[in-house]
This record gives structure tokens, sequence and C-alpha cells, in this order.
């Protein structure tokens, strides 16, 4: 379980989080909304330290892991993926796979240097995890191609595999269906389903798409201006005046287009 | 024998392979700046040389310290400069091998030969045990090796175009053992050529091995065969301690090639990449970023150490002044022409370099306009250097399959739809 404790993040003078508190549960998909600039993304960075909480908790299963290094926060059960995707863009797509899949395998340098049987069979390993990786997210015919020749949705795909590879407990999406079309976005959302499925782990997803959170979060945390304004059922934030107002406010494009979808998820219930 | 001017440069080419490599490793598949790299080429130097000539010690000693310097160099400046992400380390390494070059300067000209350098460190050529001529049993041992290194690429050529071959049968039949029914083939053709000739072919390769030993050494009495012609090879031309000498720096620059693949092939290597390619991704995966930097950067320091000290034991003479600023940039420039990320490319860069620099000599100092100008140029009309990230193997196998699918009249992009089907 993932929680986080009154954590507040300060870029210099501005508040990017204020005093935000919730918890993810394995098997449990929380959505975290806001409109853009509310500091979604650095709450994620703020989970895995990059950028750490100026003040607060976060604790993973009673562990606090805040003032950890990002890749031992990592280690202990933590994967997620980029808003703008990060993909070693000049490596195979196999590769990109194998890099995270780096720690359930052990060999030593000198292991590898001089390739030993021992590196020889852990490499072997690793390349068929690797492929059933691939297998799993519908990428082993592109294996070999390289990471930036894929096309947009299935970079988003590849992207959450690695995240998938290092196996983690709690899986943060930041804004994963972002350029995908309809049908795309609808079978994204059934691998996560998928996934939660198969792994039992827990998901926090960053969605700008009303619609789509509406309908797969059980349970959501709207902020704005890194504060939390509302949190609950779908219902019950899709019926919140506070929530419908922080979009309304917005210049947005982006954010204009959810206040309608709100207005369209709530009419269709109706 | 080769005329000696071009036999030192022989040896300059493969020690700048070194140590254009080891620095290919730390800027072009990390992607971190060290603009200081003849530093670590001074510790190895000076390390080996002084350890050597001045306190005794013995040949494989010296060279072990070199490396074991060159790696307390790396970690050194490496770890507080790769805790951070930025081009720190470019301008430590730069300030590190200007503090060595003063160093070596000042400190203990009894040591170190200071200014004028030192000129009294043995080269390899003493500690080569090769008598002259070669006969005998180093003759017979000699053959065994060039024979047993013959067959050994054969059956890699063969294996190598059965996988080349394999790729191109698969896009259109999908099977994955091509390979093997080719080698099988192959083999298959001998023997029924061999029987077609009534053993004439056999006995053209392999001769039949009778040798007799007796006061003149081993000597084949057969004289037909692979085997034979090397005999005779090294009977004539190879037996020297000129000709060991290559051997010895061939078979490490090989080592060292085999090494760094089998490095590039394995977790850290790819971390490594992975760090070049997007450091923040690569963390939040769980890489320890640090570590695997420094890992790398003491793994390259290392190679560069190992350069210095076989440039030690080489070259008559060598002085602080050798090792300044532009050697460093010397080295960027084989690196950035053969192509940052590509081992192949740094081998044909510090060749083409290091022979452009004795060839340019007569330039002095406008040689550095030469640099700028080559710079600039490949800035414009090859920004990726020579091979880019590719190795000559890949670029060679692109090229022919691209020709082959010519040739057949199947276009590429058929290939791949297919193999997604
Ligand atoms: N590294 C940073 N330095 C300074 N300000 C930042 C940094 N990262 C984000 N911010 C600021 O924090 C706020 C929240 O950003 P972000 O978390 O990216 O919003 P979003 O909810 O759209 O993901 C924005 O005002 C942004 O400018
Ligand atoms: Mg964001």
């Amino acid at each position: 379980m993932l929680e986080i404790a009154d954590i507040s993040v300060v870029f210099g003078g501005l508040v990017a989080v204020k005093e935000l508190s919730f918890t993810v549960s394995p098997g449990q998909i929380v959505g975290l909304i806001g409109p853009n600039g509310a500091g979604k993304t650095t709450v994620f960075n703020a989970i895995l330290a990059v950028y750490p909480p100026t003040s607060g908790e976060v604790r993973l299963n009673g562990r606090r892991i805040d003032r950890l290094p990002t890749h031992r926060i990592c280690r202990l059960g933590i994967g997620r993926t980029f808003q703008n995707i990060r993909l070693f863009k000049d490596m195979s797509v196999l590769d990109n796979v194998k890099v995270a899949l780096h720690r359930s395998f052990r060999y030593s340098l000198f292991d590898a240097l001089l390739r030993t049987p021992r590196c020889r069979r852990q490499e072997r390993e690793i390349d068929y995890a690797a492929r059933d990786i691939l297998e799993y997210f519908d990428l082993l015919s592109v294996a070999d191609d390289k990471a930036s020749s894929l096309p947009y949705g299935k970079q988003k795909y590849l992207e959450i595999a690695r995240a998938y590879a290092t196996r983690p407990r709690i899986l943060l999406l930041d804004e994963p269906a972002a350029g995908l079309n309809a049908s795309e976005t609808e079978a994204l959302m059934d691998k996560v389903r998928e996934i939660m499925a198969d792994t039992h782990c827990g998901v926090l997803l960053i969605e700008h798409d009303m619609r789509l959170v509406m309908g797969i979060c059980e349970h959501i945390v709207a902020i704005e201006y890194g504060a939390k304004i509302s949190e609950g059922t779908a219902e019950y934030i899709q019926n919140d005046p506070k929530v419908i107002e922080a979009y309304l406010g917005t210049q947005d494009e982006k954010d204009a287009a959810v206040v309608e979808d709100l207005a369209a998820v709530t009419g269709e219930e109706e | 024998m080769i005329n000696p001017y071009w036999e030192l440069i022989i040896l300059l080419c493969l020690i700048n392979i070194i140590f254009t490599v080891s620095l290919n490793l730390i800027l072009g598949y990390n992607g971190q700046f060290s603009l200081g790299h003849a530093g670590f080429l001074a510790i190895g130097c000076y390390t080996s040389g002084a350890l050597t000539a001045n306190l005794g010690w013995p040949l494989w000693a010296g060279i072990l310290m070199s490396i074991v310097m060159s790696i307390i160099g790396a970690v050194i400046i490496g770890y507080p400069c790769l805790r951070l992400r930025g081009d720190y380390l470019a301008i430590a390494t730069l300030g590190f091998a200007e503090i060595l070059r003063i160093m070596a300067n000042a400190i203990r000209p009894d040591l170190f030969g200071g200014p004028t350098g030192m000129q009294n460190v043995k080269s390899f050529y003493k500690y080569i045990p090769v008598p002259e001529p070669m006969n005998g049993v180093g003759n017979l041992l000699f053959t065994i090796l060039f024979t047993l290194v013959f067959f050994a690429l054969l059956v890699w050529g063969i294996w190598a175009l059965a996988s080349f071959l394999q790729r191109i049968i698969n896009r259109r039949l999908r099977w994955d053992h091509w390979r093997w029914l080719i080698c099988g083939l192959v083999v298959l053709a001998v023997i029924v050529a061999n029987f077609a000739c009534r053993g004439a072919l056999f006995y053209r390769i392999f001769g039949r091995w009778h040798y007799e030993t007796g006061s003149g050494g081993a000597r084949i009495i057969d004289k037909a065969g692979i085997f034979h012609f090397f005999q005779a090879l090294t009977k004539d031309s190879f037996a020297s301690p000129q000709w060991a000498m290559f051997a010895l720096f061939i078979v490490v620059v090989a080592i060292v090639t085999w090494m760094i693949r089998n490095y590039l092939i394995s977790v850290p290597g790819r971390a490594v990449v992975a760090i070049r390619e997007d450091e923040i991704a690569a963390t939040n995966l769980g890489l320890n970023c640090t570590w695997m930097k420094l890992q790398n950067f003491m793994f390259g320091s290392a190679l560069a150490g190992l350069a210095g000290a076989m440039l030690a034991h080489t070259i008559p003479l060598f002085k602080p002044m050798d090792f300044n600023f532009f050697k460093s940039v010397d080295v960027l420039l084989m690196v950035v022409l053969g192509g940052m990320g590509s081992i192949t490319g740094s081998f044909v860069g510090a060749t083409i370099i290091t022979v452009l620099l004795e060839a340019l000599r007569f330039l002095g100092d406008w040689r550095l306009v030469m640099y700028s100008l080559i710079l600039i140029l490949f800035m414009i009309f090859k920004p990726g250097g020579l091979l880019g990230s590719a190795e000559l193997g890949q670029l060679i196998r692109r090229r022919a399959e691209t020709a082959i699918q010519r040739l057949v009249g199947d276009d590429p992009s058929a290939g791949s739809e297919a193999r997604d089907a």
C-alpha cells in the first residue's frame, strides 16, 4: 500500500504540491485529476523522490521511502511512466525492456566482461523474460526495431511494458491515453485492467480524459494548485461543484474539453 | 622486417585504438564528456615507466599498477562529478589532466624525469623472449597458432554467412534453423567435392601431418596443406621479435575489444547506453545511475591506463608536454571521426588520425588548423562520424541485404510486412 501523507513540494517560491494526502492499495486504481499545471506530475516526482517532498511522508507498505534515492524507491516496487514519453530512443525495443529487467538478475562485472557461463545463462533468461513481456504487450513483432521508429501508440505501450518489467507493486501512469484515439484508449485501459488482474498491483492514474477516469477509477483525487479539492468515488467527484469550478476557470483548451466531458458524463447518467 | 618508422606507427595505431575505444565508452556510449582523457594516458605511462625503470618492478606489475592507478584517478574525479547531471565532468577532467601534467613536470625528477621526460624506460623488445632466428619448437608453436586461427576464422566465416542467409530466407520462409541446414550443406558439399577429386581437396587443405623431431627441431615432412604453408610463412617472415610484438599488440586489442563487446551486450553496458539516452527514465527504472556511470568511467579510464602503459614501453621517450590538452583533443577527434558509440568506428578513427598525424607532421602547429577543418567538415557533412553508431559488420550486412534484395527483386518493406504478420 502506498500512503502519501501531507506532502508538499516547493520550487523556489512556488508551492507545486500542498499538504496532499491519499492512499493507493494493491488491486485498486486511483485517479489523480486536476487542471493543467495543478501539480499532478509533481506528485509522481515526489513519490519517486525525483523532487523529494519538502515536507510530509511517503510510505510504501508502512516503510518510509521519501528520503531514499529514486532507484531504491523503484526497486521497492514503484513503476512509472512519463507524460512526455521517455524511451531510450536509440536502443531496440527489446533492449528497452531488458534495461528494466536488471534487478532480478545478478552477475558481477567480471562475469559480464569475460562472458562466463553464469552471465550467458542469465542473459538468456533476461532475453526470454523480455520477449515474454513484449508478447504480453503485443510488441514482439517489433522487438528488434529502434524504439524511436515505433508509432506513437506502440511507444506508449512500450513505456508501460518497461515499467511493468520492474515488477511494480504500485504503477504510476502519467496521462497514458494522451494523444490516443477513443478505441486505442479503450484498448489501453483494458490492458491496464489486465495488468492489475494479473499482478494485483495498485495503479495511480493521471488522466485528462474525464470519461476514461470516471469509467475506470474506483477512487479519484482531484487537486488544484497542488492542494486537494475533492476526493471520493467517481460519482461523487463528477457532482462536486468544486471540481467543475476548478476546470471552468481555465483558459486551457484541453481543460475546457474536460468541462464538456464532465457535463456529458453527468448527462449520460441522468 | 618492416622499417622501424612504420613499425612505430603501426604500434601507435594499435595503442591509439585502445585509447580511443576507452574514450568512446565514456563519451559515445555513456554520453559523459571527458575532456582530459590524456590525463589517464599519462597516469598509465608514468606509472609503468617509473615503476619498471626506476624502482625495478617487473613489467606485468608495472602494467597492472598503471591500470589500478587510472581507476583510482577515475574514482577521485568521477565520484563527485558523476553524482550530478551535466557537464561537470568535462571541466573536472580537463583540470585534472593539466594538474597531472604540471605535477609530472615538478615532482620527483629522479622518478619521473621532470620536464625533459623519461628515456630510460625499457621497450617491450627487452622483454619479449623470442630467439632470433626463431626455429624449432617456437616455430612449430607459431605454426600451430596460425593454423588454429585460420580454421577458427573459416568456421566463423561459414557461420556468419549462414546466419546472414538465415535472415534473408526468414523473410520469406520462417524457420529458426536455416543456418544449421546451410552449414550442413556446406560441409556436405566439401566432402562430396573431396570425393569427386579423389581426396585431393583435403590433401591440399590439411596435408598429411607427418613430422619428425630431430636436431633441427620439429619439421613437417609432407609438403602440402595449410599447416605447411604457415610453417613456411613463420620461418621466413613472421619469426622475428617484430612480429611477436605485433602479435602481442593485436592480441591485446582483440581481448580488449572482446571484453567491451561482452560488456555492451550485458546488464551494465545496456544500463550505460540507457543513461545516455535518458538518465531520468533510467533512474526511474531502478538503475543506480551514479554507480553505473562511475563504473563505466572506471572501466574506460582503466583501458586508457593500459594504453598508457603500452605506450611507455613502445616509444623511446615521453615527456609531460606529450600529455597536454592537444592529446585529449586528438583522441576526441578519433572518437568523433569514427563515430560515437561505434567500436569499429573507433578503430577506423584511431587509424586514420594516427597516420594523418604523421603525414601532416611537416605542418607543425598548422596541424591544429587541419583538426578544426576536419571537425567542421565532419559536422557539416557527416555529423555522426564515419560509422555513426553502427558497427562495420552491421553496415556491411545491411548493404549486402539490400543488394541481395534488389537482385532477387524483393523490396525490403514487403519483408518487414511478412515478418509482422
Ligand atoms: N522542476 C520544476 N521547477 C520549477 N517548477 C516546476 C518544476 N516542475 C514543475 N513545476 C511547476 O509546478 C507546477 C505543477 O506542474 P505539473 O506537476 O507538471 O502539472 P500537471 O498537473 O500539469 O502535471 C507548474 O506550475 C510547473 O510550472
Ligand atoms: Mg503533468
